[in-house]
């Protein structure tokens, strides 16, 4: 009989956690009460016409030298038109796939004057990008966010293969923070 | 106010009634085992969470109090840590399969997997997958799991045969009891309102514009871009298919509760969302291969319906090269602890119920019905094995025959049939029944007599 009692609490509990946080449907996913969680991707409606931006971002050395020896540490690929840029993946800088694309994105429409983001949180997020990969980092090094639009039609793909445009470049902040600490001391 | 205690009543029947320990098992095996096997979180991957810069470190509160025991609130396990969980958690996992303290190593294999995905979503994201898993890892943790198919359950009827002082055959109410239902309608319901959400939300935030081919044609592209899966981007170029698609999957996601309602139906919800699954892997290259595993905990439903009812006992029968009424029987001695032991185990393994188990010192003219020419003393110094057939086997072959007789053993049927093992075999079976000691029970036959050798 307690045992009983038990389970049904159990039930009960669980059931009533996990109908909690699906309502209301279609808000953004809470992880805060994780196991318990809602589903709400792939929820919103896309028209037709819609365009697929793929966002990719480059790490531009001062020199072909540390473009090198970042790629010899197993970090990132060396494009071999420009031997000074790398391009580096969500795994080469150590963040989950789906908060490097949200990044990049917030980049994006920051740069472009859409999305309502601060300055701050956008260097933050430009921070937090560089962290992993800092120690190959030096003041004279930039950062470059790419992207490209791939157009939908209604047959899928309209073109498999458009050009990549540069949507912003900023100088590595975590090395400049790192040269601005080194001084500081000698001041 | 009488139809809502009936309600209650009827509620209770569902969730509390009688059901099998043996499908409850089952599912442990399968959920716990696919579990190690497939998505237990990856050491390696941990410990590079574990290297990530500080400031990318947002730890889930469940992670939190998980790790509070510890420290303060919000701590960042240490690469140590990690190890030592993820150790323990494994070792928990395999004695969770195995049935060894069932429930004791589930709890832990429950709070190390939470505690090592906690960890994994503790960097920025949380992906969908493993919210339900997770559940079932602690509903099964608290359920009575390790009633059937474990060696908590083996052990506990070896040591009632050996007190009892007589080897009996397993009851099939031996495996039924009130709380078997409950944790498999459990991972049922979690998996419908997980469902349920993702219908809903595709029906608030998109409206009848999700239906539109773009929808899903958007998506597709996406996916097959980011996560390299071309079949994707073609698929994504159809969009008859992909509207039908649309409609299918939502109108899956919003009635999947009544897979759970109506257990007869459960088969098509179980198909549909294995194509459904499937189909996202190898379009959009998104796993969650966690929630098939857990379409397990429909296993009873599907048992007792079409087409698993009809197919499964033939397919069982072919097996086994045998049909109804047709058994081996087993000739075995009822005062020796050691065939009683023997017994329990060969028992306990004959799942399609194969064997026929006959004592030959209580049980002897039911012996001599099956086979005249054998003589009781025979029958004392080795078992015998009477096959359908009628032909009979002693000692080492007795056991070879059984090999072949029962399903889960036929791997141990390979070794007894490989060059030479006939001849070790029998060697050793001689030994091993020549050393065994034999006591009838007390105040009838005597006490603890030991078999003499010389017969």
């Amino acid at each position: 009989m307690i045992e009983k009692a038990i389970s049904l609490t159990f039930v009960f509990g669980i059931l009533a956690l996990q109908l909690w946080v699906i309502f209301p449907p279609g808000s953004q996913s809470n992880h805060w009460y994780w196991p318990f969680v809602n589903y709400p991707m792939y929820s919103q409606a896309k028209l037709p016409g819609e365009v697929f931006m793929e966002h990719a971002i480059r790490v531009r050395f001062g020199s072909e030298d540390s473009a090198r020896r970042m790629v010899q540490s197993g970090a990132g690929k060396q494009d071999l038109a420009d031997r000074r840029t790398v391009s580096v993946s969500y795994d080469d800088l150590r963040i989950r796939q789906f908060v490097f694309y949200r990044s990049l994105a917030r980049i994006d429409s920051w740069a472009s004057g859409r999305g309502g983001w601060r300055d701050e949180q956008i260097l933050e997020e430009m921070r937090l990008l560089e962290l992993s990969i800092s120690e190959f980092l030096s003041p004279h090094d930039s950062l470059v966010l790419v992207k490209r639009d791939f157009p939908i039609g209604r047959r899928g793909l309209e073109d498999r293969d458009p050009p990549w445009q540069v949507v912003h470049a900023w100088a590595s902040q975590v090395a400049n923070e790192a040269a601005l600490a080194r001084r500081a001391p000698s001041q | 106010m009488t139809a809502w205690v009936e309600r209650i009543r009827s509620a209770d029947r569902h969730w509390f009634g009688r059901g099998s320990y043996r499908d409850l098992a089952v599912v442990r095996i399968l959920v716990v085992g696919g579990h190690l096997l497939y998505f237990y979180p990856p050491l390696h991957r941990q410990l590079a969470y574990a290297a990530a810069h500080a400031d990318t470190f947002l730890p889930l509160p469940a992670l939190k109090v998980l790790l509070l025991p510890l420290g303060e609130w919000g701590i960042r396990p240490d690469p140590t840590l990690i190890q030592a969980v993820w150790l323990v958690g494994m070792i928990a996992g395999i004695a969770g399969v195995l049935g060894k303290y069932t429930r004791l190593s589930l709890v832990i294999h429950a709070a190390a997997s939470t505690f090592l995905v906690a960890h994994m979503y503790s960097y920025g994201t949380v992906h969908h997958p493993y919210g339900p898993l997770i559940i079932a890892l602690w509903a099964l943790a608290f359920s009575r799991c390790g009633r059937a198919w474990s060696l908590d359950e083996l052990r506990g009827r070896m040591d009632r045969a050996l007190a009892r002082g007589r080897f009996e055959p397993l009851k099939p109410e031996d495996h039924t009891g009130p709380l078997a239902r409950w944790p498999l309608l459990l991972i049922q319901s979690v998996l419908a309102i997980a469902y349920l959400s993702a219908g809903l939300s595709k029906l608030a935030a998109g409206g009848f514009d999700w239906f539109r081919s773009s929808t899903l044609a958007f998506y597709l592209v996406q996916d097959g871009l980011r996560q390299a899966t071309p079949l994707g981007l073609t698929v994504a170029g159809y969009p008859t298919l992909l509207t039908m698609t649309a409609i299918v999957v939502v109108l899956f996601e919003l009635t999947f509760v009544l897979a759970v309602l109506i257990p007869r139906i459960a088969w098509a919800y179980v198909l549909v969302g294995i194509g459904m699954h499937v189909g996202i892997l190898l379009t959009q290259g998104a796993p969650f291969l966690q929630w098939l595993l857990l379409y397990g905990a429909f296993l009873p439903a599907l048992r007792s319906t079409f087409p698993v009812a009809y197919l499964l006992p033939r397919l069982r029968r072919w097996l086994a090269n045998t049909s109804e009424g047709r058994k081996w029987a087993v000739i075995y001695d009822g005062y020796c602890p050691l065939c009683i032991r023997t017994m329990v185990v060969l028992d306990y393994l004959d799942a399609g119920d194969h064997l026929r188990p006959l004592d030959l010192e209580r049980q002897w003219p039911e012996v001599v019905a099956v086979t005249p020419s054998l003589t009781r003393e025979q029958a004392r110094h080795a078992m015998h094995v009477v096959t359908p057939a009628g032909d009979v086997h002693q000692g080492f072959d007795a056991f070879r025959e059984l090999a072949r007789a029962i399903p889960l053993v036929w791997p141990l049927a390979l070794i007894a049939h490989a060059p030479f093992a006939r001849t070790i075999g029998t060697r050793i079976y001689g030994v091993v029944a020549r050393g065994r000691a034999r006591g009838a029970p007390c105040g009838v036959e005597g006490c603890a007599v030991r078999l003499d050798p010389a017969g």
